[in-house]
């Protein structure tokens, strides 16, 4: 059974999300929930961080599909941040470039965050 | 038959000794009156036939009764029903005699003041005294067998020989009676063995285990019964002057009945004051007996009720009777929400309208109640909305003694104010049902399943023994519930399985069943789900449409997701692919962008495809493709080896512009020798045990390895190097699809 863990710390007005293990069809209802739960909080600047991760599968990218029209609506992004090789690769392949922005540090999605808001 | 010719026998013996010996006393009377002298031992015959008839009419007794006993009764006759026909019919014969008494005058006995013997006033004292003791004694008789079976009810070791010992004594006392003369003073041996029957009597008074396990109304009864019992038979004895024609019947039938009744008498005494002392703890004891019983019913229940309603109703039902009257009970299940604020059971809130407290975790609902309202419910839940909090954060029993002065309830707690204010609830809108009330949880482990409330319509109503009864039914109810909950689980869960079975059909049935038979060129497909119903699928079509193939596609694609919502995109892919493969035979670009339009419309926007598509022309010997975020196409020729990489978006991700702003096309000669390789994630992804990855170069030289070979063996060639690969602790991790074309 694969694992997988996704801790959320907030950095100035973002939640960062750090996912470590392995993302598939079934951990990724744990990351789906961790997810809504920051946006009935209304946090909408959201910032995942892949460096910890080791795979990820379809399903996977599903979860940051199903919410990105919700939280772009609402005024924030998802944003990827610290993606390994391996990981982009599966990101790149699907073309999601084109809809996410992906960023070296996360620190450079808080002060997209930062800049947008102000 | 043997039976009824006993009885037959029996009946004509007691009628024949009785009616030869109202023959003899009829003689003897008139004898007396012309003062014949008497030979004693008339007196002694006349004691043998009274013998004779009442041993007769003593088995004839008791083997009616025993007839008409109850099954499986060890006491033959209720006591109740014993004690009121006995009443009745000592009565009716007290009755008969005091009416013979009074139609015909001298009835009774002189007596001899110089030898005590008594004399007959007339021949109507004959006949009453053979009334009295025909319908008397066998009323006494009958109350003696009715007395052994009291006595002998719990038996113990020495019951039945206390018991004979009483009769033998008796017996034996008016046995040394025979031959005597009506009136003539006992002997020192009866009175000696007439002593010992009673002190054997005093010890059998007391075996009154029969009175406990009556009903309370039973022996409320009994308690009037046995005293008119006592009445009638002391009135029978005495004021009838019963016992003198007993003796004047036959000295030993009159000793005897004079010991069966002083028997009866004591009996009945001890009985009696048995009775009054059981009757206070009477009610209490019918309330245990209950409980037990209700416990026992409830146990039995968990074992095999699957109905979660049902369980609710018998709780609730249970828990009311076992406190006792005027007691409400009420069930409120707890239904916690899931994360995205959905019940977990929304059909179960709709069947049940009346919730009790709804917050962000979850909510209570009133599923069964007993004797109280639904509104009434809710007024009081309104006032105690406490209970219900307290019962999510720290479930444990929650206990009320008195609704107007609890400080969780009301603010004030002045006695004063309180007793006010009960008062004015007494007088004006009515008695409240809810006075004093307990709330305990039901867990299953950590989890609260939800809260039994019993309340009394009187302050600290509930006792701790009514607690503790409560909680045990509350733990046998969660049992229950967790059971049926479980077992619906596990329906649930199959029924899941056949779905996924279903899923998994459609899904073979859209993978091509066998390649195309194209001249020239050879291919072949296979795929492998991980799971039972995987999202992989590849497909071969022919643009031609002519008989000769010179034209066709093929599609390898890979569903986002997995299961049954796969199996039903991948079948919407299929149909969307064959509608327009035909119409843009040339342009895999344009089908791609095509594709996308239909399938972003419908997907579910978590949900995405990745799909490759490439045409070959047999005319003019080249192979487009066009590739939508799916693993790029592997091209071995006989010269070189290369991965064709094109820039694209997966299917359903945008609904257009960015789409088809990216995706894009590539045309490369295709000649003889030429193998290209699609495949999906799960070929490249699979991992061995140090959690390295198949990758694309391994696949590359694996094909270049084995290009010599027909396009089955190039993919059983790629297949096993995968599984070669991942060995021993590495994993396939999603499904594997490969598709081998080569031109010969």
């Amino acid at each position: 059974m694969a694992t997988f863990v996704s801790n959320i710390r907030t950095l100035e007005k973002s939640a960062v999300i750090d996912l470590v293990g392995d993302l598939d069809a079934h951990t990724s209802v744990q990351l789906e929930r961790a997810i809504q739960d920051l946006i009935d909080k209304k946090q909408h600047n959201l910032i995942i961080n892949f460096s910890k991760l080791n795979y990820i599968s379809s399903a996977g990218l599903g979860v940051f599909m199903a919410f990105i029209d919700d939280v772009r609506s609402k005024g924030g992004d998802i944003k990827f941040s610290n993606m390994p090789d391996k990981i982009f690769q599966v990101f790149d392949l699907l073309g999601f470039p084109m809809l996410y922005e992906i960023y070296t540090d996360e620190k450079e999605a808080v002060e997209k965050f930062n800049a947008s808001a102000a | 038959m043997q039976q009824t010719r006993i009885t037959y026998f029996l009946f004509a013996l007691a009628l024949v000794c009785e009616a030869l010996l109202l023959f003899f006393d009829v003689g003897l009377f008139y004898a007396q009156r012309a003062r014949f002298l008497v030979s004693p031992a008339l007196f002694f015959i006349k004691d043998l036939l009274a013998v004779a008839a009442l041993v007769a009419l003593y088995l004839l007794i008791r083997r009616r009764l025993q007839r008409a006993a109850l099954p499986d009764s060890q006491l033959w006759i209720e006591p109740v029903d014993a004690f009121w026909r006995g009443f009745v019919f000592f009565g009716s014969v007290i009755a008969g005699l005091g009416l013979f008494s009074l139609l015909f005058a001298k009835t009774e006995f002189d007596i001899n003041p110089s030898n005590g013997i008594w004399t007959a006033q007339s021949i109507y004292t004959i006949f009453k005294t053979h009334l009295a003791t025909v319908f008397g004694g066998s009323l006494m008789l009958a109350a003696l067998v009715v007395l052994e079976r009291l006595v002998f009810f719990r038996r113990v070791r020495n019951t039945q020989s206390n018991f004979l010992a009483t009769i033998g004594f008796i017996g034996i006392s008016a046995a040394t009676m025979i031959g005597g003369q009506p009136g003539e003073t006992m002997s020192v041996p009866t009175i000696l063995f007439f002593a010992l029957a009673g002190v054997m009597m005093i010890i059998n008074a007391f075996r009154l285990s029969w009175v406990l396990p009556m009903s309370r109304n039973d022996k409320v009864r009994s308690l009037f019964l046995v005293l008119g019992l006592f009445i009638e038979i002391g009135v029978l004895l005495g004021a009838q002057n019963g016992e003198q024609h007993f003796i004047a019947y036959s000295s030993v039938v009159g000793t005897f009945f004079a010991g069966v009744s002083a028997f009866l008498l004591l009996y009945l005494l001890t009985t009696f004051f048995s009775i009054l002392s059981y009757l206070p703890t009477s009610e209490a004891l019918e309330k245990k007996s209950s409980e037990i019983r209700n416990l026992y019913a409830m146990s039995r229940f968990v074992a095999d009720m699957f109905d979660e309603e049902k369980i609710y109703e018998s709780l609730v039902g249970y828990a009311c009777e076992s406190v006792g009257s005027s007691t409400v009970a009420w069930f409120d299940v707890y239904q916690p929400r899931t994360n995205n604020g959905k019940a977990v059971d929304s059909n179960a809130a709709a069947r049940m309208p009346n919730v009790q407290w709804n917050d962000k975790r979850g909510y209570f609902k009133t599923v069964a109640q007993q004797n109280i309202s639904e509104d009434a419910i809710h007024l009081f839940s309104e006032k105690a909305a406490f209970i219900w909090q307290e019962m999510l954060a720290h479930p444990q029993i929650i206990r009320i003694d008195d609704v107007e002065t609890d400080t969780r309830l009301t603010k004030s707690s002045s006695p004063v104010k309180a007793f006010i204010k009960r008062l004015g609830t007494k007088v004006g809108r009515g008695n409240s049902l809810v006075s004093s009330l307990v709330a305990v949880p039901l867990m299953a482990r950590t989890q609260l399943l939800g809260i039994l409330l019993v309340a009394k319509d009187v302050e600290y109503g509930i006792v701790k023994d009514d607690l503790e009864l409560i909680t045990t039914f509350a733990e046998q109810a969660a049992i229950a519930i967790q059971n049926s909950r479980l077992i619906r689980e596990v329906i649930d869960k199959e029924r899941l399985q056949q779905e996924l079975l279903v899923a998994q059909k459609i899904q073979l049935r859209l993978l091509p069943q066998s390649p195309l038979i194209v001249k020239g060129y050879d291919m072949d497909g296979v795929s492998y789900p991980a799971y039972e119903v995987g999202g992989d699928f590849y497909d071969f079509c022919d643009l031609s449409g002519d008989g000769r193939i010179s034209k066709f596609g093929v599609m390898v694609a890979d569903v986002s997701g997995k299961g049954t919502s796969a199996a039903f995109y991948m079948a919407e892919l299929k149909g969307v692919l064959q509608s327009l493969c035909r119409i843009y035979p040339d342009a895999p670009k344009e089908l791609l962008i095509k594709a996308n339009e239909t399938l972003a419309r419908s997907m579910e926007r978590s949900s995405f495809i990745s799909a490759i598509y490439a045409v070959i022309d047999t005319d003019k010997s080249t192979l487009t493709v066009s590739n939508a975020g799916h693993c790029p196409m592997v091209f071995v020729s006989r010269s070189e080896q290369k991965i064709i990489r094109l820039k694209g978006l997966a299917l359903g991700l945008d609904k257009g512009p960015r789409f088809n702003r990216v995706v894009s096309e590539e045309t490369l000669p295709f000649e003889s020798g030429d193998t290209v390789v699609f495949y999906t994630d799960g070929v490249i992804e699979a991992v061995n045990a140090q959690d390295e990855q198949f990758g694309i170069e391994r696949l590359i030289e694996t094909v270049a390895s084995v290009k010599h070979q027909s396009a089955s063996d190039i993919k059983t060639a790629i297949f096993n190097a995968v599984n070669a690969f991942t060995g021993n602790g590495g994993a396939v991790r999603d499904d594997l699809t490969i598709v081998v074309l080569k031109r010969c």
